[in-house]
């Protein structure tokens, strides 16, 4: 199972642009998404969600055209769309819906018979630790749970095809972790495409990686090789805290932490040489984020 | 020529394939596309329209209901204060009852726009898009719910028309040609327009286009007493005849037709 995208492209009408009223959210974007996660990064606006809306068919592209198995989705209509399992990056439900109602729900659409969403719907809200509120309305529980009542939905119909925008978003820590596992069990032999601005949960679960900006898509590999691109440029040093201010126009700072005594612990992008007995670091992709979006 | 002939005739000599073995490749490749479709078991349209009973359609005719409940009260209201004013029942049924339906017929239509536009502004129109039966099936299920209160409503709009000793052919044309025009207009519109538009200007739209037709119904009815109601018999088909092309349409929609998000 593959999904190809081939020079696909996605403009908007946009007047509030001067000059060109049109604006390119995905700009021939060519891609070919096999098995496995595939993490898909890029600054606010850079067009993951836009992407994402294509490959699921709910926006038809501009230009261009995504294939599953080779043959053009448009074509492909209801049965594309069963294989399918979308979390939408802005979550809805309708208010009068408990959490039990809302899979339901969910499940009559997908065309799921009733005993199999039965079985399902048990066995997802407990790998989501939700039975204890599967009675109560989705309006009342928090920000968090309403995030894994999201991406239950979109494991409902054991999809071949999993596209989840910012799925991390609000979860704590502790389920942060269960559902990077949920998802690694998962993804096997099947495509799971992840949007997220919590990079360190893409390094962790993704196979490959996918970096957008401004539309395009910057780099695609492996978290090792996309790190290896900044190999010797991330560096570690320890300052007296008054000279903060001259380095920071220097260097590219990824972090800082004050320490006890006064001095900062500094995590910088740049060269050996900005300063004085700073030790090179292992990069992470979190760095090479940084490095690619410098301004965000 | 058969098929066995053309293979032969064509591929095989080039490709050295014999039609034996290429029939039973494209049986195999044949069976292994169908066990891919037929591996998941689904459930039918009319079996999801059954389920969607349970989740939207009692709430849809509760809210039609009560809406109807206020139609009645109001007309109740007027009679009332018609026949305080010391207006004589017949005079008013004939002037100010046909509109006061006319208006009852469109809001009957209109109340359908809050309905439709749900999965819009609670943001379930990107999800529900994406699932197997989609916009269509979905959107589907809740216009028949809507359908059936909406003959409901008018049902007893007419048996409270005709408590009220309006005639048929002013029942006709006061209640169910502007209700026929609002809801082919609106659906029309519904249709081919952004929901952003829609449920901006739709209820103007479709109201609008009810009152006008009221407003030339009006006037035949003065100037071609008879041969008119003929015209607005063919008029109502025309109209029905245009709900259910247009239910068909979206029943036969493509997967990037109708879509809520763009
Ligand atoms: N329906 C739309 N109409 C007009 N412009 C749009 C529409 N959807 C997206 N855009 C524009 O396209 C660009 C890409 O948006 P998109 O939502 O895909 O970005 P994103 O990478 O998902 O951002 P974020 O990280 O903030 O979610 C943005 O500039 C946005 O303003
Ligand atoms: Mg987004």
């Amino acid at each position: 199972m593959e999904i190809t995208l081939e020079h696909v492209s996605k403009y908007f009408k946009d007047k509030a642009r001067k000059g060109s009223p049109v604006k390119k959210a995905v700009d021939d974007v060519n891609l070919h998404l096999t098995p496995g996660v595939w993490g898909l990064l890029g600054a606010n606006g850079s067009g993951k969600t836009t992407l994402m809306r294509m490959v699921c068919g709910i926006m038809k592209p501009t230009a261009g055209r995504i294939c599953y198995d080779g043959v053009d989705i448009s074509q492909l209509g209801d049965f594309y769309r069963e294989v399918i399992g979308y979390l939408p990056q802005e979550f809805g439900f309708y208010p009068e819906f408990t959490v039990q109602q809302y899979l339901e729900y969910i499940a009559a659409l997908k065309g799921i018979p009733d005993t199999q969403a039965k079985h399902k719907i048990d066995e997802l809200l407990t790998r989501l630790s939700l039975e204890d509120v599967r009675k109560k309305k989705i309006i009342k529980l928090s920000g968090g749970m309403k995030r894994r009542v999201g991406i239950g939905q979109a494991l409902l119909n054991d999809p071949e095809l999993l596209v989840l925008d910012e799925p991390t978003s609000g979860l704590d820590p502790g389920e942060r972790v269960r559902f990077r596992n949920l998802l690694s069990e998962f993804a096997q032999d099947r495509i799971v495409l992840i949007s997220t601005h919590i990079v360190p949960d893409v390094e962790y679960i993704a196979a490959r990686n996918a970096i957008m900006k401004n539309g395009t898509i910057l780099q695609t590999g492996t978290t090792q090789e996309l790190v290896s691109q900044i190999h010797g440029k991330v560096f570690q040093a320890i300052i007296p805290s008054q000279e903060l201010g001259m380095w920071e126009s220097e260097v590219q700072i990824i972090n800082l932490r004050n320490e006890e005594d006064g001095s900062v612990c500094l995590r910088y992008l740049g060269r050996p040489s900005d300063i004085p007995n700073a030790a090179p670091q292992p990069p992470c992709l979190e760095d090479l984020y940084l490095y690619l979006f410098p301004k965000s | 020529m058969n098929h066995k002939n053309q293979w032969n005739s064509f591929f095989a000599i080039e490709q050295q394939i014999h039609y034996s073995r290429h029939m039973q490749e494209t049986i195999k490749l044949a069976h292994s596309a169908n066990a891919m479709h037929t591996a998941r078991c689904h459930i039918p349209l009319r079996t999801m329209v059954a389920k969607q009973v349970k989740f939207f359609a009692l709430k849809i005719w509760l809210f039609q209901g009560l809406v109807l409940a206020a139609l009645c009260a109001l007309l109740f209201q007027l009679y009332s204060i018609n026949a305080a004013y010391g207006i004589d029942a017949f005079t008013w049924a004939k002037h100010s009852l046909p509109k006061s339906l006319c208006l009852c017929s469109v809001t009957v239509v209109i109340c359908a726009i809050p309905l439709l536009s749900r999965p819009t502004r609670y943001k379930m129109a990107e999800l529900e898009q994406s699932t197997y039966f989609s916009v269509r099936g979905n959107l589907l299920a809740q216009l028949l719910f809507i359908g059936t209160g909406d003959i409901g409503m008018l049902s007893v709009l007419v048996l409270l028309a005709i408590r009220l000793q309006i005639a048929g052919d002013t029942i006709f044309l006061s209640l169910i040609i502007p209700f026929l025009t609002a809801a082919a207009s609106g659906l029309m519109l519904w249709i081919r327009t952004s929901p952003s538009f829609f449920h901006k200007a739709g209820a103007i739209l479709c109201g609008l286009s009810a009152l006008f037709v009221y407003k030339i119904t009006d006037n035949s009815m003065l100037f071609l007493p008879d041969t008119a109601f003929y015209v607005w018999i063919l008029y109502a088909l025309i109209c029905i005849a245009v709900l259910y092309r247009e239910c068909k349409k979206l029943y036969c929609r493509g997967i990037f037709d109708m879509l809520l998000t763009e």
